[in-house]
C-alpha cells in the first residue's frame, strides 16, 4: 500500500538521488542528491514527517561526491560526512521550537516552522518541470490569537534560499522576526500585535547582508543588534552586527559554543561544557579550541 | 560597541541543548535541558526526565515522560522551595502521552502542546488561569477578573481572598467595573466563609501578600462582604444594580428579611404606578427563590403591611 510518500524539488531531470539515510530514532530522513551536470554539487537534504507533511529542515550544501552520509547509530541527531574539501565534518542537530519568548504582555506568541522545499503554491502541474527554483516557507502563527494546526499556519513567508535560522527580538514587544538565509541575507518581518492579521517587513530595518556565510545561530537582542554564530576556520566565533549603521565586530569564543540565545535585551552564549557567557561588558578571553562542532536548529 | 565582548557569568551543571534565559529583578534565571533530560534552573537540577520547556511570564512550565505538565513559580525555580513546587499535586496535571510544549503567550492562561504525531491542543492549566486572574486583580481589572472566574469556574470567593484590604478599599471600583447585575448576584451567591486562597489549586500566594484582615475571630466574613457591597450600592443608586441590592439582604446571616421588603417597598411609595407594581412583581419573583417564603409572609405580616403581606402571599404557592 502506499503511504506517505513525498516528492524531492528540484529539477527531475538533473538531480539524481544517490543514497537515503534513516537516522536511529528514524525521526528525520537524509536524501544524497547529485546534480548530472555538475558531478561536484552534491548536497544532502534533510526531511521529515509530522502530520503526514514532509518538511524540508535543512540542506548540506558542498558534500563529498565520493563518499555518501552516515548517521551516528546511538546518537540520534548526530551526522558524518565529507565536504567538498575532502574533510571530515561531524554535524549535531537539535529539535527546536522556533518562538518569540520575550515576557511583554504584546507578544503574541508567535511559532515559527521551516517548511523548506515547498511548490509554488501558483505552480501549474502541467509547467511545472521548467520551475527549478525549490522555495522555502517559514510558517507563521501567532498562538495568542489563533491555533492553526501543522502543516497549515497563520501567515506564510516565501524565500527563494534555504532558512537557515530565525530569531525574535527579544526587546520591545517581541513581535519582530529575523530571518537569516543561505547566502547571508537577514531579512526582518515585523508582527502586528493586533489581532487583525499583519506580518511584514519593517521599515526600521532593511536587510542587512551578513559579511559571511556559515552562520548556524542568530540572535536579536536588540533593535539594532544583530548577533550570529558561526565556525572561522576551525574556529567558533561570534559577530555582532549593528543593523542602524552596518558595522560589525567578531568575539572569539573561549569555547566551542553549542548555542547562542538573547534574553531582555541581552545575549547569551552556552559552550559546549555548559559554561553561559553573556555579551556586555568588556573583558578578554585567550584560550582557542580547535574543534569543529556543528550544533544547528531544526525547526 | 555594548557587545564588544563577551563575560562569564555561571555555569549549567551539563551542557544543555535547549537553554533560555529570563531577567528577574537584578538576576538572570537560566534554564536548561540537557540531552539526557535533565531540567536546570541555574545550578539547581529541578527534573531528571524533562522532554520540553518554556518560561512563562510567571512559571517555568515543563513536561515530563510521565506525561505530567509541571508549573513551577519563576521566584522559586532556583531556591529549595521549587522541591516543593515539583512534587505539588496543584502544581502539575496529566497531559496526553508524549506531548510536547510548542509555547505559553506571556501573561496568557493558554499553553499549546504537540502531540507525538504533530496536532497541537490548547490546554487552559490552572495554575496559569489562578495567576491571571490575580494579575487581574492586582490591577484593579475587577471585570475582566470576574469574568475569568466564571469562564474557568474558579471559585469567586478568590476575588476577595486574594487581597481583602485592597477588595474593601475598592468595592464601589469593584462594582462599576463588574457592572452587571447578574455578574454581581454570581459574586454574591458565591460567597463561603473559608479563605479559599488556602485550598484554591494552582494559588502561589505573592511574597509580599497583606495578610489577611485583622478581624475580631467571630466576624462574618460574608456579612462584612454583604455590608460593605450594599453601602456601596446605596451610594452608587444605579437601579440597574437592584437585584444585587436584595441579594446583600438574602446572604446574610441570618437573612435581614425586613430589611428586605423594606427595600421592596420603597419602591410603592407615593407612586402607585403600573411601573412600579411591575417592579415590586420582578423584586418579588427574583427574592422568592432564594428565601423561605413562609418566614418572608410572617415577616410582612409582622411589618403591619397588609398590601405588601398579600403581595408576597400571592408570590408563594403554600398561602394564599
Amino acid at each position: 500500500m502506499r503511504h506517505g510518500e513525498f516528492s524531492l524539488r528540484g529539477d527531475a531531470r538533473t538531480l539524481h538521488v544517490v543514497d537515503l539515510q534513516w537516522n536511529c530514532d528514524s525521526s528525520v530522513l537524509a536524501v544524497v542528491m547529485r546534480d548530472s551536470m555538475d558531478a561536484k554539487k552534491v548536497c544532502i537534504e534533510l526531511w521529515s514527517m509530522a502530520n503526514y507533511h514532509w518538511y524540508r529542515k535543512y540542506v548540506i550544501r558542498n558534500c563529498s561526491a565520493a563518499s555518501s552520509v552516515r548517521w551516528d547509530p546511538e546518537v540520534a541527531l548526530k551526522m558524518h560526512y565529507m565536504d567538498s574539501d575532502g574533510c571530515y565534518r561531524c554535524a549535531e542537530f537539535c529539535w527546536d521550537v522556533l518562538r518569540s519568548n520575550h515576557p511583554a504582555a504584546e507578544n503574541a506568541g508567535t511559532v515559527a516552522v521551516i517548511d523548506g522545499g515547498r511548490q509554488r503554491s501558483d505552480r501549474n502541474i502541467t509547467t511545472c518541470t521548467h520551475d527549478t527554483i525549490p522555495q522555502d516557507a517559514l510558517l507563521l502563527t501567532r498562538f495568542r490569537y489563533c491555533n492553526v494546526p501543522p502543516p497549515y499556519a497563520e501567515h506564510t513567508l516565501k524565500f527563494e534560499k534555504q532558512v537557515i535560522a530565525v530569531a525574535f527580538l527579544s526587546e520591545g514587544d517581541g513581535n519582530a522576526i529575523g530571518v537569516l538565509l543561505e547566502d547571508g541575507q537577514c531579512l526582518f518581518y515585523g508582527a502586528s500585535a493586533s489581532s487583525k492579521i499583519a506580518i511584514a517587513p519593517t521599515e526600521r530595518h532593511s536587510p542587512i547582508q551578513l559579511s559571511h556565510s556559515g552562520y548556524r545561530q542568530i540572535a536579536w537582542p536588540r533593535e539594532n543588534v544583530l548577533v550570529g554564530l558561526r565556525t572561522h576556520s576551525e574556529e567558533e566565533c561570534v559577530d555582532v552586527f549593528n543593523i542602524a549603521d552596518r558595522t560589525h565586530s567578531t568575539i572569539a569564543l573561549p569555547a566551542p559554543a553549542r548555542r547562542l540565545f538573547s534574553a531582555d535585551g541581552e545575549t547569551f552564549v552556552e559552550t559546549v561544557r555548559g559554561d553561559v557567557h553573556q555579551g556586555r561588558r568588556p573583558s578578554r578571553f585567550s584560550d582557542k579550541n580547535i574543534f569543529t562542532h556543528l550544533t544547528t536548529a531544526l525547526a | 560597541m555594548a557587545d564588544s565582548s563577551l563575560v562569564y557569568i555561571t555555569s549549567l551543571p551539563r551542557a544543555c541543548d535547549w537553554v533560555e534565559a529570563r531577567r528577574l529583578h537584578a538576576n538572570v534565571l537560566l534554564v536548561g535541558r540537557s540531552a539526557q533530560g535533565q531540567l536546570f534552573a541555574n545550578s539547581r537540577q529541578l527534573c531528571a526526565n524533562c522532554t520540553s520547556f518554556t518560561i512563562h511570564s510567571d512559571f517555568l512550565v515543563y513536561t515530563t515522560q510521565q506525561h505530567y505538565a509541571h508549573f513551577i513559580p519563576l521566584r522559586d525555580a532556583t531556591c529549595a522551595q521549587s522541591e516543593m513546587w515539583t512534587s505539588s499535586k496543584a502544581m502539575m496535571r496529566r497531559v496526553e502521552r508524549g506531548s510536547r510544549i510548542v509555547v505559553a503567550p506571556p501573561g496568557d492562561v493558554s499553553l499549546v502542546l504537540v502531540h507525538p504525531r504533530g496536532n497541537l491542543e490548547t490546554v487552559h492549566p490552572r495554575p496559569l488561569v489562578v495567576a491571571r486572574i490575580t494579575a487581574l486583580l492586582d490591577s484593579g481589572e475587577y471585570g475582566a477578573a470576574l469574568i475569568a472566574c466564571r469562564k474557568h469556574r474558579v471559585d469567586m470567593n478568590l476575588l476577595y481572598d486574594h487581597c481583602p484590604s485592597t477588595w474593601e478599599r475598592d468595592v464601589e471600583i469593584f462594582i462599576r467595573k463588574v457592572d452587571s447585575d447578574d455578574y454581581l448576584n454570581l459574586f454574591l451567591t458565591g460567597l463561603s466563609e473559608e479563605d479559599i486562597t488556602k485550598t484554591l489549586p494552582g494559588y502561589v500566594a505573592a511574597s509580599t501578600r497583606v495578610a489577611s484582615l485583622m478581624l475580631p475571630p467571630d466576624t462574618s466574613k460574608v456579612n462584612r462582604i454583604c455590608d460593605l457591597m450594599h453601602t456601596a450600592l446605596n451610594n452608587i443608586d444605579d437601579p440597574r444594580y437592584f437585584h444585587a441590592l436584595l441579594m446583600t439582604y438574602v446572604r446574610k446571616q441570618p437573612q435581614d428579611l425586613e430589611g428586605l421588603l423594606s427595600t421592596i417597598v420603597v419602591l410603592r411609595r407615593g407612586n402607585e404606578s403600573d411601573a412600579a407594581t411591575g417592579r415590586i412583581d420582578a423584586a418579588l419573583r427574583f427574592v422568592v427563590v432564594y428565601v423561605d417564603v413562609d418566614a418572608l409572609y410572617r415577616v410582612a405580616l409582622g411589618m403591619y403591611d397588609f398590601a405588601l403581606a398579600i403581595l408576597v402571599a400571592q408570590h408563594s404557592h403554600q398561602v394564599g
